[in-house]
């Protein structure tokens, strides 16, 4: 029964993830859901007041997450992660072909380090734990699939996908949940709540004859009946099997611990040495995850333009946690990862090209999927102003101001109004009216001249919300030139006469 | 009886005998003459269509049965029909349907738009109207659509990868919306056929005006439909803001591109004169830039 339930949720939550990572599901409560689940983006976004869509629900979810946890031990990681799915899959792989397994042990040091460091990143307004959190990853994971889709880009990106990906299939064949037992700070965490949860399987006194238990158990945690607490996942299968459910989940509390045999000799948890390794290694991992940010992790100034909802090209690159979901879910693809681009604080972080598409006028898709906060979501009328550049005109190699031909792309695309038309000798050339320009990059992408653009969009540092389109309106008619001695706009203009039957003509 | 037969005769012959002083030999008798240009106003887009098209001798004229037409609306836009960036997507959908009426054996419509095609064909609400209506909307992202062809007699746009349908289609009608337009001046007929062709940066990069121009010496739309309902004065072709917007209420109909752009001009407020692709286009004999001396027809559908 437990395997098959368990087969379940963890099939249906790997194809939630899956819908969820390649934009299939956009209805706005799931992806909160999901997003709740995604634990250390969602504490991320706490301390910024930086929620992620219907944010609210989603630490509700998080709070769930770790109430459940803290009582009934790491039901999240034997019924729902997907990544530990993909490793159970990877340990039968291994099985079939035969190759005894072994259990992840001898790493305790260096999971409460990566936890420490983690949670060090956090407090310091970093996302640099994205290299070792589970779900960030798996975003890389199945941003794989995009890139091979789209033709790359095959950069830092890339590489750190292919990196999990090896990690959580590859090492699995012969350890079992490698990741979970060994770096996953989700994990460790989870492992530290198990240990002091009332909650979980316990063994009531077997010395583990018939070893059924110790064969199911996919983790590989049960040896001579004893369970290894830094291990157990909780996921029930030895309870399952166990013909005299002397293993078997049970709730000890204060209020029975009595009733009970002790639990101390049952479940195994961190001996002294172990405990004061751990210790070392977490005041070790704060301190390094401290000085790692301020050395390394640090953002320099704005180097690319960074999606609407994204606030500022610091804030941003801050909270990023590198999951590519924004650059599956970009209709016009101009949401690409960065690579090393921006250097180490910002390695794999998601920015705009410009050579590749612009920033849709009509769409705010990635502001309704970020899991972490960093791009905040803003309905589609408040991001069609929300300025993330800055156009300007390069007019040595713009079309009408150096060769006086028409051409007008750039203006042709504008959203705002950013752009007009002006008389310039005999052809019509790009005039900017900067206080409508949202940097899109509608015109540098339009723009027809080669190799370079005439008309390149700057980042912005801190994004700002910008004036409405005004022309045609009395107070700031930029149509209308009569008060610089120009042309009357039309609506300025005394109406034409008309000839007979209503015509102009 | 006999009374009857000569009755019938006579009113058979009299119509004949009074147009043959003024046409001419008597084949061109038996054929009423057509206006070059049909100008409708104050009705909806698809009443001033089937007024318009009746004026002008009716579709029949340009789609003859059993053969294939495109319908090319200006779908460049991720922008809905209130906006006035695109075509009014009713006188799209009323005729595909007339086209259908008229005996077609398939009614096509495609644009190879500025921003996304799904984005632009599902908010204008063209895509809609044409499948609604029995036609069949055609993609246009995919490059394998497009042929490259010489364009005879041009100097600048030699050749062009153009649509398949608008080479392969036995009629083509051409429906743009009159707009605004930064680098060209205007939008209407010419301008519309830009749609066609894969590479529009060619277009920008060397003379948008002589392209536009050069572009119809490959093949000149059969009828031309200027949608000039809701008129984008200033600040096109996207256009920034519906202030910009004038409800015009009219319609230009007419099988001359050129024609049909001067007095769409003037409905911008413009004179034909300050669009520089309308003159060259004349002087290349794409059409006949003088309003004076063509045949108008006015209608006003207003009750």
């Amino acid at each position: 029964m437990v395997p098959r339930i368990r087969l379940l949720t963890q099939s249906a939550f790997l194809a939630l993830s899956l819908s969820v990572g390649f934009g299939l599901i956009a209805d706005r409560h799931v992806v909160a859901f999901y997003h709740g689940l995604y634990l250390f983006p969602t504490m991320a976004s706490l301390p910024w007041f930086a929620l992620p869509p219907l944010g609210f629900f989603s630490l509700a979810v998080a709070a769930g997450l770790l109430s459940v946890t803290v009582l009934t031990g790491r039901l999240y990681c034997a019924f729902l992660c997907p990544v530990g799915f993909l490793q159970e899959i990877s340990r039968r792989v291994g099985q079939a072909l035969g190759l005894a397994g072994r259990p992840t042990t001898g790493w305790t040091a260096v999971r409460l380090l990566v936890l420490a460091s983690g949670l060090a990143f956090l407090a310091k307004r970093s996302s640099a734990y994205l290299y070792f959190d589970h779900f960030s990853s798996l975003g890389r994971v199945y941003g794989l699939f995009h890139a091979l889709r789209t033709g790359g880009p095959f950069g830092a990106n890339f590489i750190l996908g292919l990196a999990f990906l090896a990690v959580v299939m590859l090492l699995p064949l012969r350890w079992p949940r490698w990741f979970c037992g060994a770096l996953c700070p989700s994990g460790t965490l989870f492992m530290l709540m198990q240990a002091v949860a009332p909650g979980k399987v316990r063994n009531a006194g077997c010395g583990g004859g018939c070893g059924k238990c110790a064969a199911v158990c996919p983790s590989l945690c049960i040896s001579d009946g004893r369970i290894d607490g830094k291990l157990c996942i909780n996921c029930l299968e030895c309870s399952s099997v166990c013909a005299e459910q002397v293993m078997a989940f049970t709730f000890q509390g204060p209020w029975n611990r009595g009733a009970a045999p002790s639990s101390a000799s049952a479940v195994g948890f961190l001996n002294r040495r172990e405990f004061l390794a751990g210790a070392g290694s977490s005041v070790a991992g704060w301190a390094a995850g401290s000085w790692a940010k301020r050395r390394f992790f640090g953002i320099g100034p704005a180097a690319a333009v960074v999606p609407p909802g994204g606030k500022a090209y610091a804030t941003f690159l801050e909270r990023c946690v590198a999951c590519d979901t924004c650059v599956s879910v970009c209709p016009s693809g101009v949401l690409v990862p960065a690579g090393r681009g921006l250097g180490l604080g910002g390695l794999a972080k998601v920015r705009l090209d410009y050579g590749v598409s612009y920033c849709a006028y009509e769409c705010n898709a990635c502001l309704g999927v970020c899991p972490s906060g960093a791009i905040s979501y803003f309905p589609l009328a408040a991001k069609k102003r929300i300025r993330i550049g800055k156009s300007r005109i390069i007019r040595e190699i713009c079309i009408p101001y150096a060769f006086e031909r028409d051409c007008g792309a750039c203006q042709e695309q504008c959203p705002t109004g950013a752009l007009s038309m002006e008389p310039f000798r005999s052809v019509y050339a790009p005039v900017q009216h900067e206080d409508y320009c949202i940097g899109c990059g509608a015109c540098q992408f339009a723009c027809p001249t080669r190799p370079r653009k005439a008309i390149v969009v700057d980042p912005v540092e801190v994004h700002a919300f910008v004036s409405p389109p005004k022309c045609g309106s009395k107070i700031d008619c930029r149509t209308c030139a009569v008060g610089k001695g120009g042309q009357a706009c039309w609506r300025c203009r005394p109406a034409a006469a008309e000839e007979a039957g209503g015509f102009p003509f | 009886m006999l009374k009857l037969g000569l009755t019938a005769a006579a009113g058979g012959l009299l119509p004949s005998f009074l147009r043959m002083p003024l046409l001419g030999t008597e084949d061109d008798a038996s054929k009423p003459a057509q206006p070059d240009l049909v100008a409708v106003r104050d009705g909806s887009p698809a009443r001033m269509f089937d007024a318009g098209i009746k004026a002008l001798g009716g579709l029949g004229r340009f789609v003859k049965k059993g053969k294939t037409v495109l319908v090319k609306p200006n779908i460049g836009w991720d922008k809905t029909p209130s906006e006035g960036a695109t075509t009014n997507p009713d006188l799209v959908g009323r005729i595909v349907a007339a086209a259908c009426e008229a005996g077609a054996k398939k009614v096509y419509c495609f644009d190879h738009p500025v921003n996304r095609e799904e984005d632009c064909y599902r908010r204008s609400g063209i895509a809609d109207a044409v499948k609604r209506n029995g036609g069949e909307m055609r993609s246009s992202s995919d490059i394998k659509a497009y042929r490259r062809v010489a364009i005879p007699g041009a100097k600048v746009l030699k050749e062009a990868l153009v649509h398949e349908l608008y080479l392969d289609c036995d009629a083509v009608i051409n429906v743009p919306i009159l707009k605004s337009h930064g680098g060209g001046r205007m939008t209407a007929a010419l301008k519309n056929l830009m749609g066609v062709v894969w590479d529009r940066g060619f277009w920008h990069r060397n003379d948008l005006q002589r392209c536009i121009v050069e572009f119809p010496l490959l093949r000149k739309p059969d009828l031309n439909v200027v949608d000039a309902f809701l008129v984008m004065m200033e600040n096109g072709p996207y256009g920034a803001t519906t202030d910009d917007l004038d409800m015009k209420r009219m319609q230009l109909l007419s099988a001359d591109a050129v024609l049909v752009d001067c007095a769409a001009a003037k409905v911008l407020g413009r004179t034909p004169e300050s669009v520089p692709y309308l003159k060259m286009a004349a002087e290349l004999g794409v059409g006949s830039m003088d309003l004076d001396r063509a045949a108008i027809k006015r209608i006003s559908l207003k009750v």
